[in-house]
């Protein structure tokens, strides 16, 4: 059971949403493309002059006959990589994503590690130390409260 | 009254010194009269700070234009409301309301501890006022919001407490006005609610750094510190939500996050809190984690303060352009010298920092709260990092980088959800260990539940796996938290007779913090739902329309049926009357609107923008109004259709009430009635 | 206030010690962490990116004119360098660009002019460069990368390079005949002595 729920977290973190999408090609590009001037702001909900300047090229490019690929990889090499939103995934830019992913599988591994080290050392010292016992089980009412204590007992032991 | 104002500010600084001081002597060497005093010192330099607070708001509701902050931040014309507000206008007046709330935050909360914590509670105050006395020196040394306007012998003008050389007192006639986009509803109480989440998170810190100076490491911390980290988290929780309301309201593109480096700034100590008020619950419960929520609360206060820097020190660029200013290298003075005091004082106390208890298995509630802190750590450091991005890469390869919002969906997204599966499988789990079986149990009607959401969506909604997943996630939670409810209530029934109604009642009534957790866990739910839905289904369109023309969007047809010009106590509207029906019905005329702010000086923001909007349950019609032409006869329009947009609110809503419901002071009356074994009562 | 505070005599808390153990590192990998983070800052404050370049030698860039001509801005060492950021989308420049040509014409020979093209669209720049007849070297500042190099704010903004290739001023926002006057003749006379 801990494999198959620890299986189901990583498959989990490996989900990437995606942006909303379209059948249109025109509507799709805009939503993949950046303004280069603004902050967060998609190209085709951008009012800026440079934005709509870039939107009369993608509509003249794709009548033309280019691919939404192409048109891309143009505006890339004319704008610069802000227009994708987010760091080309080469080079150094690279380790914008590498980290995040180091962080999260050293982040849940150091986890992992310690319960396992603290679940470890516990059944070695079965049975529970006193301080252990003391604590009140799964509740936070006032520790002399029995009846509650009962109710919830119940609750847990269902 | 600027001079009483200064005045006061001053003595606040000295009250406060002298009150760190105090207080840590007294602390020390367990003199409770120096820990009075040090004490008085506070409250005094509560009031102090009161004073010189409502002598800005005086400046302002004044207009007095000799003050230099009032000349830039207010004008004759400026509504009375906006002139109260014009105090966290600016960035003077932005630090002198930090050290108000601090002042009155920590006077509540002494007030309130002070008996019970005769060890911590001097630490705490020296603490607070050490704090307080950094954001009053602000005030006094780099931005006195009391500064004179003084006209040079060369002409120009300057702002200054103190007579420059050779020059004279200038008054110029009128203000150059409040900055248009904060005038607006939203935009005056969400900074208001976020500096009172930043601030209110010195608190945490104050406890957690006291208990390590005082060396009172015991779970009491973790017990009391609570009330003290939920307060700040449920107004930092308005205060984010709010400012995405007044994006999606003001700045007219549809969306309501944009991952800007100031709403970042917000949001990543918004992250550590929440793990924080998670992970005390484990320490008060289990007696683990001490090391970690120690460093979580100064990590909440640290992040605060680091946002501040990024955000004010121009270190990065941002759309909340901010003004650049010498309070960046101050700021990032106090960070290093936080930093290394705090990681001083946890090398020290360190020994006795070790947990009481070991963790059972696995598979237990306790290992679930690890688990989901580890993610929200790690989605706050992803988040500061994707933040700083650009600087790295700047300083390595020359090209400052864009990091936007595909990086941050990418990135955050999955953590996000896998934060969200906790959310549901946590709850189902015992303290200490759980078998398998009981865990199968318990979750097989959430489990139900979300395959019966998952299916239900697929056949009828949609066949994309982006949205499909959050929803059957978030529906995994919400069937966990109908669950919570159900056998909490059933195994009080079975011991009462009570009807399912009171059970309900009195089982939440005694276990307020686990219920209340569960509301704001449903509200947290209403917000992800929100957010999928919206983005991964938005419509919009752009189009310009002559008068009596329609465009249609998603079934609804917009019909431009013109242009009005409005009138404003300091601005020109011009509202654009838009009539929207879908099929058959009407649904109403919309009106967004563009304002145009009479000439200030020194400003050229262009006119601000004003959405007109239609909201229920199942989507919002959103109409930008962009500009007209041919007087008035043609207008420039984008239209949105954003889907569950008001679930987001309501999302925040329900957090808040069940926040309040866990803090909530329920009469210790009430608890010792349900004690006694009396047969049903009728719920009241 | 005459309050008197009468705590309850807790004893002293002291565990007994015990070693730093694996928190030792949660702590160091922290205070590591942390100074990764200081450092960033630490250099975003010593290079504020909302500077121009004011001085010393200027950022070399490489161009490929809409003519089709590649060059370099260190090509004309030896020759004060006008360099000035525009787009056919900026209102403003408009109002520069007759003022630019002009000089151009006048002072071609002893200075050099370079026009480079921000966040633009070839069409939309040929028309512009066409209106008002731009006979000096234009061409599109690919990736902004030479935007980027100067620290522009936003166009319009002009950048003065003198014969040693050194960046000597710049101007913000659209430039006047006056001042265009002003900076040429500053230029000129410095690599003239």
């Amino acid at each position: 059971m801990q494999r198959i729920l620890f299986a189901v977290l990583i498959s989990l973190l490996l989900i990437a949403p995606v942006a909303a999408q379209s059948d249109d090609p025109y509507e799709q590009l805009l939503k993949e493309l950046w303004c280069p001037l603004c902050n967060g702001i998609r190209l085709d909900v951008c009012e800026q002059q440079v934005c709509e300047q870039m939107r009369d090229l993608i509509r003249q490019e794709l009548d033309a006959g280019k691919t939404p690929e192409e048109i891309k990889a143009e505006f890339v090499d004319l704008y610069g990589p802000v227009v994708l939103g987010e760091p080309p995934r080469e080079g150094f830019n690279l380790l914008a994503w590498v980290i995040p992913v180091i962080l999260v599988v050293a982040g849940l591994a150091a986890a992992v590690v310690l319960t396992r080290r603290w679940s470890a050392q516990t059944a070695e010292d079965e049975p529970m130390a006193g301080a252990v016992a003391a604590r009140a089980p799964d509740i936070e009412i006032d520790e002399e409260d029995e009846y509650l204590a009962r109710v919830e007992r119940e609750v847990n032991e269902l | 009254m600027a001079d009483l104002g200064y005045i006061a500010l001053l003595l606040a600084m000295v009250a406060s010194a002298y009150g760190v001081v105090t207080s840590l002597i007294g602390g020390i060497r367990r003199d409770e009269l120096l820990a009075l005093s040090g004490r008085n010192a506070l409250y005094a330099a509560a009031g102090l700070v009161t004073i010189a607070t409502v002598a800005l708001w005086y400046l302002l509701i004044a207009n007095d234009f000799s003050i230099d902050y009032v000349a830039s931040h207010s004008e004759r014309a400026l509504p009375l409301f906006y002139r109260f507000s014009a105090l966290w206008g600016g960035q003077a007046g932005s630090l002198l309301l930090w050290g108000f709330m601090l002042a009155i935050y920590g006077a509540v909360m002494v007030s309130f501890i002070w008996r019970k914590e005769p060890r911590r509670g001097p630490y705490i105050v020296a603490i607070l006022l050490a704090v307080q006395f950094f954001f009053l020196a602000l005030n006094v040394f780099a931005a006195n919001p009391f500064d004179r306007l003084w006209v040079l012998p060369d002409g120009s003008t300057t702002g200054a407490m103190f007579r420059p050389e050779g020059a004279a007192l200038f008054v110029p006639a009128d203000g150059s006005g409040l900055n248009p986009l904060l005038q607006n509803y939203w935009m005056v109480g969400h900074p208001v609610f976020l500096l009172l989440g930043y601030v209110g998170l010195t608190l945490p810190m104050a406890w957690a750094v006291a208990s390590l100076i005082s060396g009172q490491l015991d779970d009491g911390w973790a017990k009391s510190v609570r009330v003290w980290v939920m307060v700040p988290w449920i107004f930092l929780s308005i205060g984010i939500l709010m400012g995405s309301q007044w994006a999606y309201m003001e700045l007219g593109w549809g969306g309501f996050w944009a991952w800007d480096p100031v709403e970042n700034a917000s949001f990543i100590p918004w992250l550590t809190a929440t793990a924080l008020i998670h992970s005390i619950i484990i320490q008060q419960q289990r007696g683990m984690l001490k090391v970690w929520n120690v460093v979580l609360a100064f990590l909440s206060f640290w992040l605060v303060i680091i946002g501040t820097f990024i955000t004010r020190s121009g270190i990065i660029d941002s759309v909340h352009a901010f003004a650049l200013s010498e309070v960046g290298p101050l700021f990032l003075g106090f960070i290093i010298f936080t930093f290394f005091g705090f990681l001083a004082l946890v090398w020290w106390r360190l020994p006795d920092l070790e947990s009481d208890t070991e963790l059972d298995s696995m598979l237990s509630r306790e290992s679930a709260f690890l688990f989901v802190n580890v993610l929200f750590i790690v989605a706050a450091f992803v988040t500061l990092f994707g933040t700083i991005f650009p600087i790295i890469s700047e300083a390595v390869t020359g090209d400052k980088i864009a990091v936007g919002p595909p990086w941050f969906n990418k990135v955050d997204g999955p953590i996000f959800l896998a934060i969200l599966f906790l959310m549901a499988v946590g709850p189902l789990l015992g303290w200490r260990r759980t078998s398998p079986e009981m865990l199968k149990r318990n979750l097989a009607f959430p489990v139900a539940f979300a395959i019966a959401i998952f299916t239900l969506l697929l056949m009828m909604v949609t066949r994309r796996w982006v949205p499909l997943v959050s929803w059957a996630v978030s529906a995994l939670v919400v069937g966990a938290i109908i669950w919570e409810f159900y056998r909490g209530a059933r195994s009080r029934r079975k011991a009462t007779g009570e009807s399912w109604l009171t059970a309900l009642a009195r089982v939440m009534a005694r276990n307020q913090r686990r219920y209340g957790g569960y509301i704001v866990h449903l509200g947290i739910v209403f917000i992800a739902v929100a957010a999928t839905t919206t983005t991964s289904f938005q419509h919009n369109l752009k189009a310009s329309l002559q008068i009596d023309e329609s465009a249609s969007l998603a079934g609804y047809t917009f019909t431009f049926i013109g242009l009005d010009q409005e009138p404003g106590p300091n601005h020109t509207s011009m509202v654009a009357n838009v009539l929207v029906t879908k099929g058959n019905e009407t649904v109403g005329v919309l009106r967004p609107r563009m304002n145009f702010y009479s000439a200030i000086s020194g400003r050229d923001q262009g006119p601000t923008t004003e959405v007109g909007l239609h909201t229920n349950l199942r989507e919002d019609v959103y109409i930008v109004f962009n500009g007209w032409e041919s007087n008035g006869q043609l207008g420039a329009f984008e239209f949105f259709v954003n889907p569950m947009m008001l679930w987001m609110w309501l999302g925040g809503i329900v957090l808040v009430i069940g926040a309040t419901f866990a803090l909530w002071p329920i009469p210790k009356s009430a608890a010792r009635r349900v004690r006694a074994p009396v047969v049903a009562q009728p719920a009241s | 206030m005459s309050e008197t505070v009468t705590p309850p005599s807790v004893p002293d808390v002291q565990p007994e010690k015990r070693s730093r153990g694996g928190s030792a590192l949660f702590i160091g990998v922290l205070a590591l962490a942390g100074l990764a983070l200081l450092a960033v800052f630490y250099y975003g404050v010593l290079n504020p990116s909302s500077q121009q370049i004011r001085s010393g030698a200027a950022p070399d860039f490489e161009i490929t004119t809409f003519d089709g001509e590649t060059i370099r801005l260190s090509d004309f060492r030896g020759m004060p360098v006008v360099v000035n950021f525009w787009a056919s989308w900026c209102v403003t420049c408009r109002d520069e660009q007759p003022i630019l040509e002009d000089a151009w014409r006048r002072y071609k020979g002893r200075v050099m002019f370079i026009g480079l093209d921000y966040l633009d669209q070839e069409p939309n720049a040929l028309a512009y460069l066409e209106e008002f007849d731009v006979t000096y070297p234009n061409g599109p500042d690919k990736g902004s990368r030479a935007y980027a190099a100067f620290n522009v704010q936003g166009v319009p903004e002009t950048f003065f390079i003198d014969a040693e290739g050194n960046v000597q001023g710049f101007h913000v926002g659209p430039i006047t005949y006056q001042q265009l006057e002003e900076r040429i003749q500053a230029l000129l006379s410095e690599s003239g002595s």
